[in-house]
């Protein structure tokens, strides 16, 4: 019985240092371009012999990081919410767990899940100082880009897009995901450029509310996004 | 086994109603429901709610330190702004609603007058950030409390630690809304057996029951849905209520449906405060609907009152009025916290 119990502590022990070896830490980042290069806020970047884009303000959440090996969760980013914002830096580094090191997807969300926009005020990324909480209705911004461009007929050649709803028929969060190696460390290249490649902003530039406009807009969303390769 | 499982089955309705007076932390009539209001998310605490007083009076929260939460909310009119048909904020700027009573707010799920804004705690970005109200920023009054020489060591004493955030600011001032609790009418000391109605309100008591009472449901005196209760379009407004917010036909001229609680203290009435008595919102029930697609069904074949029955009807509406609330002390400035700050 005594060396029974003794074995069978000593199983467990086994396992579970088993279990936890198998896990590692390792980083993921999210690196915003302008056509391959860094992007830069206030920067004039060409689009054609006589139009430009300007980028002054870059701000959106990236919500639940998760690895998948053949369609299994193998780990997930430490945090389960993410602002990246262009002000502080053009790479965003975060860190995630994962079994084996040993995955082929990627997948995360692009702006916040219904049940943290039901869920209102909240703090750390969340809080409403961070300027992503709506202030004459209900939820969260999920993608926030603001600029000039000379191809925007609006004064000052503004284009204003505040991408966010979450209650139906305006769900604006977007799900990515990519294939990728599984080698670490992984760098996702956030292309800004796509974005205009994707959207007419002479003719939609300004997107402020939950309406038809935002989620045709946030379907664009997704394609911003690729595995770096090197 | 029967009384068994009665017994078993009343122990645990008490407990749970214990338990929500006892979460909510906030003293509530057994006859009220259960509140709306997730007290999990910011559990109720009496330096909270104090400090969530300072703020709500300290024109601290506007943009040149003139507006006040209280500016359009006062204690005297049931937190409302008694004799203005729209609210007034700041630089002398004047609003497009009128400003709503503040009090019963757990029990409340969407706020505005289109119910654009679901949560409490969120509410207060709308006029802090509003051009017309007090035009500030959550970032400004952030940093603007960083600064002053009180407030930094209230958020210490409460939080443990010298943070001052966004979030913090609005569930302290959510706090002190929430604890506007009003349930001393005469309708309640009735209801609480303490008092009995005149023969005349008991006639209006009965007139309200089968003319006002689906829309304007007990004990709450609102079921706080969006309805048109067709009122003619403002076209100086052009207003068109929660459509605008859902962008759905269906929700035209759909507004928040107010409490008949405090009437006395909270005129003018309607959204725009387009009536100044209650004669003028009876007039309108008895004679002005407009009809429309939108119309609340109720209204369809419009409410037939005599002069009688709307004088009984308004003596009844008169025991939902609760002095004791607007005059309490507690809900009050509290002055020796803003005799005591210098410049800031």
């Amino acid at each position: 019985m005594g060396l029974k119990t003794t074995y069978s502590c000593l199983c467990f022990l086994l396992c579970s240092f088993a279990v936890k070896a198998q896990k590692t830490t390792a980083e993921i980042s999210f690196q915003l371009l302008f056509d391959k290069v860094p992007l830069e806020l206030a920067k004039q970047y060409p689009v054609s012999e006589k139009d430009s884009i300007t980028i002054d303000f870059l701000k959106f959440y990236i919500s639940d990081i998760t690895f998948l090996k053949e369609g299994t969760q193998v780990g997930k980013s430490k945090e389960k919410h993410h602002l990246i914002d262009a002000q502080n830096s053009s790479l965003y580094k975060t860190l995630y767990k994962v079994k084996n090191k040993n995955f082929d997807t990627i997948t995360f969300l692009v702006g916040l899940d219904s049940k943290t926009q039901e869920k209102g005020i909240q703090g750390g990324v969340l809080d409403p100082t961070s300027q992503m909480y709506w202030t004459w209705q209900n939820g969260f911004i999920n993608f926030k880009l603001e600029g000039e461009s000379s191809l925007c007929p609006t004064r000052k050649n503004k284009f204003q897009f505040h991408i966010g709803g979450f209650q139906k028929p305006f769900v604006t969060s977007q799900k990515v995901s990519l294939a990728t190696s599984g080698d670490a460390p992984i760098v996702i290249d956030v292309n800004i450029s796509s974005f205009f490649n994707a959207i007419t902003i002479s003719q939609t530039n300004t997107v402020t509310s939950p309406n038809k406009k935002a989620v045709m807009v946030s379907k664009v969303l997704p394609n911003l996004f690729s595995v770096h390769e090197n | 086994m029967k009384i068994n499982s009665i017994i078993i089955g009343l122990s645990v309705v008490l407990t749970a109603t214990y338990c929500g007076v006892k979460k909510s932390g906030l003293e509530t009539p057994e006859y009220f429901p259960v509140p709306h209001y997730n007290f999990d998310n910011n559990p109720i605490a009496k330096a909270k709610i104090s400090l969530g007083n300072n703020l709500f009076y300290d024109p601290l929260l506007s943009a040149n330190n003139t507006i006040s939460c209280a500016s359009c909310h006062s204690p005297y009119a049931g937190f409302a702004h008694t004799d203005h048909d729209l609210s007034h904020g700041i630089y002398d700027s004047i609003g497009t609603r009128n400003a709503p009573p503040l009090f019963n707010l757990a029990w409340q799920d969407r706020f505005m007058w289109d119910g654009a804004i679901d949560n409490l705690d969120a509410q207060a970005l709308a006029p802090i950030s509003h051009a017309t109200e007090m035009g500030s920023s959550i970032n400004e009054v952030v940093a603007k409390l960083k600064a002053h020489k009180k407030y930094p060591k209230l958020f210490q004493e409460i939080y443990k630690d010298s943070l001052i955030t966004g979030e913090r600011v609005l569930k302290v001032l959510a706090q002190f809304q929430l604890s506007l609790i009003s349930s001393n009418s005469k309708y309640d000391q009735v209801k609480k057996g303490a008092a009995n109605y005149t023969p005349k309100e008991i006639s209006g008591y009965n007139i309200y029951k089968s003319n006002c009472a689906s829309c304007h449901a007990e004990p709450l005196f609102s079921t706080y849905g969006f309805a048109n209760n067709g009122l003619a379009l403002d076209n100086t407004l052009k207003d068109i209520g929660r459509k605008k917010l859902t962008l759905n036909s269906r929700d035209s001229l759909h507004f928040k449906i107010p409490t008949l609680r405090n009437l006395n203290y909270t005129f003018p009435y309607m959204h725009d405060g387009r009536f100044k008595t209650l004669r003028e919102v009876l007039k309108h029930y008895t004679q002005k609907i407009q009809n429309s697609t939108t119309l609340s069904t109720e209204l369809k074949n419009g409410i037939s009152l005599t002069k009688k029955q709307q004088t009984d009807l308004i003596a009844f509406l008169n025991t939902l009025n609760d002095r004791d609330f607007v005059v309490s002390q507690k809900h009050q400035i509290n002055r020796s916290f803003f005799t005591n700050t210098e410049g800031n």
